[in-house]
């Protein structure tokens, strides 16, 4: 490859997209031309800039929650600068070793040699700028799922995290209690509340969908008071723990109406599910 | 960012937004678009430079 053909791939070097040889090639360029290396940093903060630029939308709940539990389940590499020896397998391919025959496990001192050239770059390719890294996937994510067009519309802010680890809170608290009651028109509705912590979470199942326009909303309900507590999501997963809004006050019941889209200030339908918590 | 975006040729913005956003290599953004890898290099070259100076990164 030429020069001038290893300078055309500054571009592709800043936005990571380079093979482990370009890459490399392109490295080489970087050592010995100044001009190069001035482009290189600028268009890689160029990426940076990109970067930034997209890491605060949010990618729809659907595709965030797929995301998570595809982490979850996903093993993770070791981490490359461990001393523990043992570890050592898992970064360095068994090829590698296959040759050397009864060789002990290596010790760390030698997890370095043990990687060929194309897998110090693939190591370096993801843990080489890690700001770089985090931010183009977290645009990708994001961007992707957008069909891969900027500015396209992304869904609902991601709500599930946090909801998540309140609901396990409230499931860990001391004073959890539950209850459960039949809807109007058939399906279960559960409630879990706890009172030191004044939250609940509701759990409906089998509820009819709602008409096209038509929320399911939430109500805080005691004497003469009714509170709304949000609403259960369009796309709430059968036996899912939704958590409530606002505070919940001792002795409150919690009930469930049909409102139209958007919610009202306090309830125009009767309630399809009334659960006591006194 | 959005709008420097919008400076872009449309071959340049598709191949910045399937590298970077996509986090396709350059080869693969050349097979998807039906371009010469070495046009992919130059436009990605160009798109950033393009970009780079929309940004005043390094101004």
């Amino acid at each position: 490859m030429s020069k001038n053909d290893d300078a055309d791939l500054s571009g592709a070097y800043a936005l990571n997209a380079l093979s482990a040889e370009e890459r490399a090639a392109y490295e080489a360029l970087l050592a010995t031309s100044d001009s190069a290396r001035v482009e290189a940093t600028e268009l890689a903060d160029t990426a940076v800039m990109l970067g930034l630029a997209a890491a605060p939308k949010t990618p729809a709940a659907a595709s965030r929650a797929k995301l998570l539990a595809a982490i979850a389940v996903t093993p993770q590499s070791a981490p490359q600068s461990s001393a523990t020896p043992q570890n050592a397998p898992v970064v360095a391919a068994a090829p590698q070793n296959a040759g050397v025959g009864a060789t002990p496990l290596p010790t760390s001192d030698t997890d370095h040699e043990i990687l060929s050239p194309a897998e110090e770059e693939a190591l370096r390719r993801w843990f080489g700028r890690p700001l770089r890294v985090v931010a183009s996937i977290a645009a990708a994510a994001v961007l992707v799922s957008g069909g891969v067009l900027i500015g396209a519309n992304l869904g609902t802010p991601p709500e599930s995290a946090p909801v998540a680890s309140a609901v396990a809170q409230l499931q860990r608290s001391n004073d959890v209690q539950q209850a459960s009651a039949s809807l109007n028109g058939g399906g279960t509705a559960s409630l879990m509340w706890s009172g030191s912590l004044g939250k609940a979470a509701i759990s409906v199942v089998g509820e009819a969908t709602p008409a096209a326009g038509d929320v399911y909303q939430l109500w805080y309900i005691a004497d003469g008071d009714i509170r709304s507590a949000g609403f259960l999501p369009q796309d709430c997963s059968d036996d899912a723990w939704q958590l409530l809004g606002g505070d919940m006050h001792a002795g409150d019941s919690v009930g469930v109406t049909l409102e139209p889209s958007g919610g009202s200030a306090q309830p125009t339908t009767d309630p399809i599910v009334v659960l006591a918590s006194a | 960012v959005k709008k420097a975006m919008g400076r872009l040729t449309e071959l340049q913005r598709q191949a910045v937004i399937l590298a970077y956003y996509g986090g396709y290599s350059h080869s693969e953004v050349a097979e998807m678009l039906h371009i010469p890898v070495g046009t992919i290099k130059t436009r990605l070259r160009d798109g950033l430079i393009r970009l780079r100076d929309e940004l005043g990164v390094g101004a």
